[in-house]
């Protein structure tokens, strides 16, 4: 038998250096497209929801899931830090959900997402809605393989929430300024919103919804394509 | 995440103390420096890291348009409310289309120094 080659490596107590170029956040990246990757195969419109806390979110799903239930097999997965009050409500519209609780964590990942997904079963679904949780911050980094990505954002949050956040808006296809109602008592104009969207991402298409009375939800539906 | 792979890293590597860390952090991660540090510091305590130095690059962040080809820094717009930052926007300095963030999402491991 050949003798094993021998391992020439630094000496005890010798300095030295490797260097390993190891990109941490490649790894979501290639998670997130193995998703895309079971989305495809399996046909479904997978759409990851976006916006800050109390944006209305849940209900533009609720809303949202309505008007395509009859049409459409419609899982919603739903990434919260404990509750499930939002996927609850959404389970009162005869969709199915599943909870995802992230803890401490600000955002949903590719890798919580592929775990969740391998619980269902994609060849039944037509559209898999996917509520992330409410931050405007870290979602963005954090791609999850789905083929549309929305963010909603409301009046009540001030003129600026766009502004401030330019990042989360520059790779999102569909932006939904919420809450129209209350835009004169906030003193907010919704049309600089939207300007501030379209100065960021020229592409992306924003509507202008009252989520809670079902105004512009048609619209939005629209807008995904659905 | 990235203490954790420094210490997997080194150990496959057979070291018994790290001395030095040298991490890539591009602009598009909104990393801040200082959170960074004072993690990396807090973690490394009893670990082959403890008394290492971590040193942060940043990178700047790079787009690319589709439609003209421009490749280069984001736009930033002028903007009284943002104190002179500049509003980022994502739409082409050349001709206003989309653009794609090539460069600047990066959160690498360049360089290890250890001892053996």
């Amino acid at each position: 038998m050949r003798e094993k080659p021998k391992l020439i490596g630094p000496n005890k107590g010798e300095v030295f250096e490797i260097e390993p170029d190891k990109n941490l956040l490649g790894r979501n990246l290639e998670l997130s497209l193995e998703n895309k990757e079971k989305f495809d195969m399996n046909n479904v419109v997978a759409i990851d929801v976006m916006g800050s806390i109390g944006s209305g979110k849940t209900t533009l799903l609720e809303e949202t899931v309505k008007l395509l239930r009859e049409k459409y097999s419609i899982f919603v997965l739903g990434g919260d830090i404990t509750t499930t009050i939002d996927v609850d409500r959404i389970a009162r519209h005869n969709v199915p959900t599943i909870q995802i609780n992230t803890g401490r964590g600000c955002h949903l990942d590719a890798n919580l997402i592929q775990n969740a997904i391998s619980k269902i079963d994609l060849s039944k679904i037509d559209i898999l809605f996917i509520e992330n949780v409410g931050n405007l911050i870290c979602p963005a980094g954090f791609p999850l393989g789905t083929s549309k990505r929305v963010v909603v954002v409301s009046v009540t949050e001030g003129p600026y929430m766009v502004k401030k956040h330019p990042f989360i808006f520059g790779e999102t296809q569909v932006v939904v300024i919420n809450k129209l109602d209350l835009a004169e008592v906030m003193e907010v104009d919704p049309h600089s919103l939207k300007e501030d969207v379209h100065k960021i991402n020229p592409d992306a298409k924003v509507v202008f919804t009252s989520a809670k009375h079902g105004e512009g939800v048609q619209e939005f539906i629209e807008h995904l394509g659905l | 995440m990235l203490v954790e792979n420094i210490i997997e890293t080194a150990e496959e590597n057979g070291a018994k103390q790290v001395m030095s860390v040298e991490v890539e952090i591009g602009e598009f991660t909104f990393l801040n420096l200082d959170q960074v540090k004072f993690c990396y510091s807090t973690l490394i305590g009893d670990t082959i890291l403890e008394g290492s130095e971590i040193i942060l690059e940043t990178k700047k962040g790079v787009v690319k348009c589709d439609s003209c080809g421009y490749t280069g820094p984001i736009l930033a717009i002028d903007d009284s409310e943002l104190y002179g930052l500049g509003l980022l926007s994502f739409s082409c300095p050349e001709c206003s289309k989309i653009t794609r963030v090539i460069e600047g999402r990066e959160f690498i491991i360049r360089r290890i120094q250890m001892k053996r």
